[in-house]
């Protein structure tokens, strides 16, 4: 335990992109959020229900908006929170962006780079297996980055809350929208979880190949990753005129979502919106559909297959 | 005495090339063991499979057991330095020995830590910004607080300096090593380890060309400088080697006892350099040997 704990901390010293990427980028959000708010002093005509604590002093409005705000206000603390709850998802979402493009070239480069800089073979030179080194890349792809998105996020929301709380407590928009709804906050997280899991799992072959062609490739790992699919779509574009293989791909990097099958469209009744208490909200996504699914384990049982071989490649992988 | 390695019809081809043509070794606990090769002899690749880096048949016992299928469990007890250089640009030094204690259950930290503070590497340094003979010396430092039953060093001091050079060796004798445990090194300076040797082993196309501990070296080769009239009686005793320094012929012979060889001119024990270059220059000459050898004469 205490060797893969090592093993991990080694991939963050070495990939460095992998926390410092996150960290701008949270940071870049934050300083934004920031600017915003700053940017909504200026322009008054903007945002005028951030300017007033109460709708009857806000100028220029119609009979009707004013009732559409009063309505907003009055709704049940359980609306409020999924507001919350979706601007936490959204935020989870934006860090999980970047993190995925982190996670795509670490995959590609942490086989490889003991090979380009020649030092694997001070790696096998420790007491250290095959196994547990490719596990212990895998986990960082796969657990530490995740749970990282999920730390962010939450930092990230804490900082954005806050600031928004400065600047629009004892306004109709403050009033309208909490700074911070625990309950919200939870339903995020355990979203927020759930999808990673789901998106972790179904990704699992992704990271697998990802793996198998750095720990094979000799040089240009970017391209070995890339091109045969890329190529094996267009040579059948151009011989069978069909699209199987970009189905394939498709469904590979989608499909998780598609099977959670969000349901927002039912809360459209009658015309009039209606915003979901945050327990509705739970049930929008039915998460079961997608562990149900036989693809998922499918996924799963190749990705294990490619890891198994990325191990038995790293083997007698040294070219010195 | 336990056997370290123990090798029988140690087999490896690539392709239609054989590296290793059926190897017999036996290296036994305490000895330092040097294996002298021309490039593409087959020694790296021996190195390599006593370290379960290659594939190869035969049969093979590293510490009893088989570095094919229990590699984990050996590097246990085993160290190597495979090259010089090979440890990862990006690591500092702090971190390089972090990594080791965290891995490595037989490290001593702070064995590590006290061979650093006699050199002028810092521990907060890259190994990017440190000099070949400061990254030589820090990975020195890491695999020699490791207690290790056998050392394997597959040319340590390639492309570093005299100086580096050395202090490398003298802390190799002086720091680590003792009669439990059992060096094997390759090195094209022949002569620079040659008195540290307790065993040599010459390795040529694939197979062994010589296989003697220091002292039975001694006693089973001779070399002779014939005094002028007695060049071609010398020739009659069947030298396996002869070659000429400023004019006068140097001749080795095997087998031959000195008190036979001493009446006809000036004897004395060959050096291993010189053994290399008569059993191997004959096949392939190694430039780098040979004009060591120059140098040496």
């Amino acid at each position: 335990m205490n060797t893969m704990l090592m093993l991990v901390r080694r991939e963050f010293w070495e990939h460095r992109s992998l926390w410092i990427a996150p960290l701008v980028w949270v940071g870049l959000i934050i300083v934004m959020s920031m600017w915003g708010t700053v940017l909504s002093m200026q322009f008054e005509d903007a945002i005028t229900i951030g300017h007033h604590a109460t709708i009857d002093e806000i100028p220029d409005l119609g009979e009707r908006e004013r009732a559409e705000l009063s309505k907003a206000i009055a709704l049940p603390a359980d609306q409020k929170a999924t507001g919350f709850a979706i601007m936490q998802l959204t935020l989870a979402g934006v860090i999980s962006g970047i993190v995925l493009v982190v996670v795509f070239f670490y995959l590609i480069d942490c086989l490889y780079a003991e090979r380009r800089d020649r030092s694997i073979l001070f790696w096998k030179s420790m007491p250290v297996s095959d196994t547990q080194v490719v596990l212990s890349k895998l986990a960082v792809a796969l657990v530490v980055m995740p749970l990282v998105v999920l730390v962010l996020a939450t930092v990230a929301q804490l900082v954005v809350s806050l600031i928004f709380w400065i600047r629009f407590h004892g306004t109709v928009l403050g009033e309208i929208v909490p700074a911070f709804s625990f309950t919200g906050w939870i339903a995020a997280m355990w979203a927020s979880f759930v999808f990673s899991l789901g998106g972790v799992l179904w990704y699992v072959p992704i990271a697998g190949y990802l793996m198998i062609m750095s720990v094979w490739a000799r040089r240009a790992v970017f391209l070995w990753a890339v091109l045969p699919p890329a190529a094996l779509m267009l040579l059948e574009k151009m011989f069978f005129n069909s699209e199987h293989v970009a189905k394939f791909i498709g469904r590979r990097l989608t499909g998780f979502v598609q099977e959670m099958e969000v349901h927002a469209g039912q809360f459209n009744q009658g015309g009039s919106e209606h915003i979901p208490t945050i327990r509705e909200a739970f049930d929008m996504v039915s998460f079961s559909g997608l562990f149900m699914h036989y693809e998922l384990w499918l996924g799963l049982l190749a990705g294990a297959a490619l890891v198994y071989a990325t191990i038995r490649i790293r083997r007698y992988r040294d070219e010195s | 005495m336990t056997a370290i390695i123990e090798a029988r019809g140690l087999t490896k081809n690539y392709g239609s090339t054989q590296a290793l043509c059926g190897i017999d070794l036996n290296v036994a606990a305490g000895r330092i063991v040097g294996l002298i090769g021309p490039n593409g002899s087959g020694k790296t690749t021996a190195i390599k499979s006593i370290l379960g880096l290659t594939a190869f048949d035969g049969e093979l016992k590293v510490l009893g057991r088989d570095p094919r299928t229990e590699r984990d469990e050996l590097m246990k007890e085993v160290c190597f330095i495979a090259d010089v250089a090979v440890l990862p640009r990006w690591i500092s030094v702090a971190q390089a020995i972090e990594f080791v204690a965290g891995v490595h259950p037989r490290f001593d930290r702070k064995r590590a830590l006290d061979f650093l503070s006699k050199t002028d590497i810092k521990l907060d340094r890259r190994v990017r910004q440190l000099s070949k003979g400061m990254v030589t010396q820090l990975h020195l430092a890491l695999i020699l607080a490791i207690d290790a039953k056998l050392l394997v060093l597959d040319e340590p001091t390639l492309g570093l300096d005299l100086l580096f050079r050395r202090s490398f060796y003298d802390n190799l004798l002086n720091d680590y090593f003792n009669h439990e445990r059992t060096i094997l090194v390759t090195t094209h300076q022949v002569e620079e380890i040659e008195n540290i040797l307790t065993d040599v082993v010459f390795i040529d196309h694939g197979r062994i060309a010589l296989d003697s501990s220091m002292e039975a070296l001694g006693e089973r080769f001779t070399q002779l400088v014939p005094s002028a009239g007695n060049v071609d009686k010398a020739r009659a005793l069947k030298p396996f080697y002869e070659r000429e320094v400023f004019g006068r012929v140097a001749m080795l012979f095997d087998g031959r006892a000195e008190s036979e060889l001493a009446p006809l001119g000036e004897t004395r024990h060959p050096s291993v350099a010189d053994l290399f270059v008569a059993m191997m220059g004959r096949s392939e000459s190694n430039n780098r040997v040979t004009a060591s050898t120059k140098e040496a004469a």
